[in-house]
Order: C-alpha cells, then structure tokens, then sequence
C-alpha cells in the first residue's frame, strides 16, 4: 500500500459506558480500519493477521504488537495522518498506560503523524508523562459567539415557534451569552431537552 | 468492496465511529471552536511537517465546555470524506 499523496484523519470516540470493550488494541485497530477502508486490495500483513486468527477456534483477541506494527506501516505509506482520540479521560484508566506506551510508539516510528486528544483537565499529567514538551494551550472554552450559534440554532430548530414569546427569544439570546461557563452550557442543553 | 474485505474490516474492529461522527458533525453549529483554529500552536502543528514541531495537541477543559466539537483540520482532505463513507 502506498499512497503518498494522501492526507489522512481517523477519530475514535472513547466512551465511559463501552469500557468492557476499549483496550488499547482495539482502539488502534479502529483506527487501523479506517486507515485501511478505502484500500483495495487490504494490505498483506492485515490479511495475513485476519487468516490466522480466523484459523484459532477462539479467534484470538488483538495483539497489541501486530496492531501497532500494522498500524505504524499504514501511516508510513500516508504523506500526513491525523489522529483523533476524543474524551481520553473515558478510556479505561488501566488500559491507558498501554495506550499512551504506543502513541509515543507511533509518534517516534511516524513523523508524519501529528495527534490530536481532547480529555477533561486531569489528562494533562499523563500526557506530560508520555509526551512531554506539547505545545500549551488554554482550556477549551466555549466563546461568547459559540454560545448565541448554538442557541439560535436550537431556537431555529423548535417544533413550536408559535409558543415562544419574542421577547423571551431576544433575553435568551442576549442574557445567556454573557453568562457563559461550561457548567451554564451544559445546564442550558438539558434544559433543551426538557422543553424540546 | 468484496465480502473477505468486509470481514477483515469486521475482524479489525467492529466500532463504529462513523456513526458517531456523523452524529457529532450533525450537531454541531458552524463556526464552534473555530479560536482554535486561529491560535499559533494550532497553525504549527497543524500546517507544519517538521519533525521539531510537537505532534501533539492537547485540548482540555471540564465536561460539557465543547471538546467533542472542535475540529482537528481546518479543510477536510479528500479521503477523508471518502473513509468516512466507506468505514
């Protein structure tokens, strides 16, 4: 497989309620996957590796070795990969020293590859363990702006405009902007859900 | 795509983030986070293929402030749009 043209991003979405099933193998085989989705014919070590677990009567689980490796030859034949892991935070946390082992893995073996995590506050630590000297950026914030998109495109969407007194709108369009805190917004979208 | 590629793919994982992804891309408002994309060290690491230039980013902030929807490139390459069809 070569393809050194392309630019490639692959996301994974970490979820608290699927811990049974995340491990830092099966996470990078998701992203294996989506490197490999649009290449016809599979890359011959994929195939292989799928042959011989196909063979084993319990079908094996993933080997985070041979994902790794198989992971690391696809990004090398990429001239750019992005790498998305959103809400590392909901990783399960035994898993993550793994997790983090191949990423610096990756990162040394691929520099073409360039990482892109989102995780609540506390991940910073970690991340300064495993890869420090990153690049230090304010916490995410929803802006002003953010805010009155947001709420103008929930307006937009009520299945009753009718009901909604004009004025009400205009408050809620100019009050809760300047209110803006991350806590405020998530009050805001449960309240949505409420009245929606 | 043949039957054996479908599986394979199968085998090497049955998540499913395109889903998700769909469902994020969805919800999301035009122009969200886009301060991000404004900032020096997103244009370094983003635009620059010198291997000095940290490969990571980290984006933190408290549940709720809108991580999920920030964007990672500021255009959406090609094959991107095609892998998320095809995955």
């Amino acid at each position: 497989m070569s393809d050194r043209d392309s630019v490639v991003v692959a996301c994974v979405y970490c979820d608290f309620h699927a811990h049974k099933e995340q491990s830092a193998a099966s996470l990078l085989a998701s992203l294996l996957r989506q490197l490999v989705a649009g290449v016809e014919p599979i890359p011959g070590e994929i195939k292989k590796a799928f042959d011989r677990a196909k063979s084993e009567v319990d079908g094996r689980a993933h080997q985070l070795p041979e994902i790794c490796a198989m992971l690391i030859k696809s990004l090398l034949s990429l001239r750019r990969g992005f790498i998305c892991i959103d809400a590392l935070d909901e990783f399960p946390a035994k898993h993550r020293p793994d997790l983090w082992k191949s990423l610096q893995h990756i990162i040394k073996e691929c520099p073409n590859v360039r990482l892109f995590i989102t995780g609540r506050p506390h991940i910073r630590e970690e991340a300064k363990k495993y890869l420090p000297g990153y690049p230090n950026l304010p916490p995410v914030q929803p802006t002003k702006e953010d805010i009155g998109g947001y709420l103008a495109m929930r307006l937009k969407k009520d299945p009753d405009p009718y009901l909604m007194d004009k004025r009400l709108e205009a408050d809620i369009l100019r009050i809760i902007p300047d209110k803006v805190s991350g806590a405020y917004v998530k009050s805001i979208n449960s309240e949505f859900k409420v009245t929606n | 795509m043949s039957d054996e590629t479908r599986q394979i793919l199968e085998w090497l994982s049955p998540m499913a983030p395109r889903e998700r992804h769909q469902a994020v891309r969805e919800g999301r408002v035009d122009g969200v986070g886009e301060w991000l994309l404004r900032t020096e060290e997103f244009d370094k690491w983003h635009t620059s293929e010198d291997r000095a230039v940290h490969p990571l980013l980290l984006c933190y902030g408290d549940p709720g402030v809108g991580k999920t929807h920030l964007r990672c490139v500021k255009v959406a390459p090609f094959k991107y749009w095609k892998l998320v069809k095809l995955t």
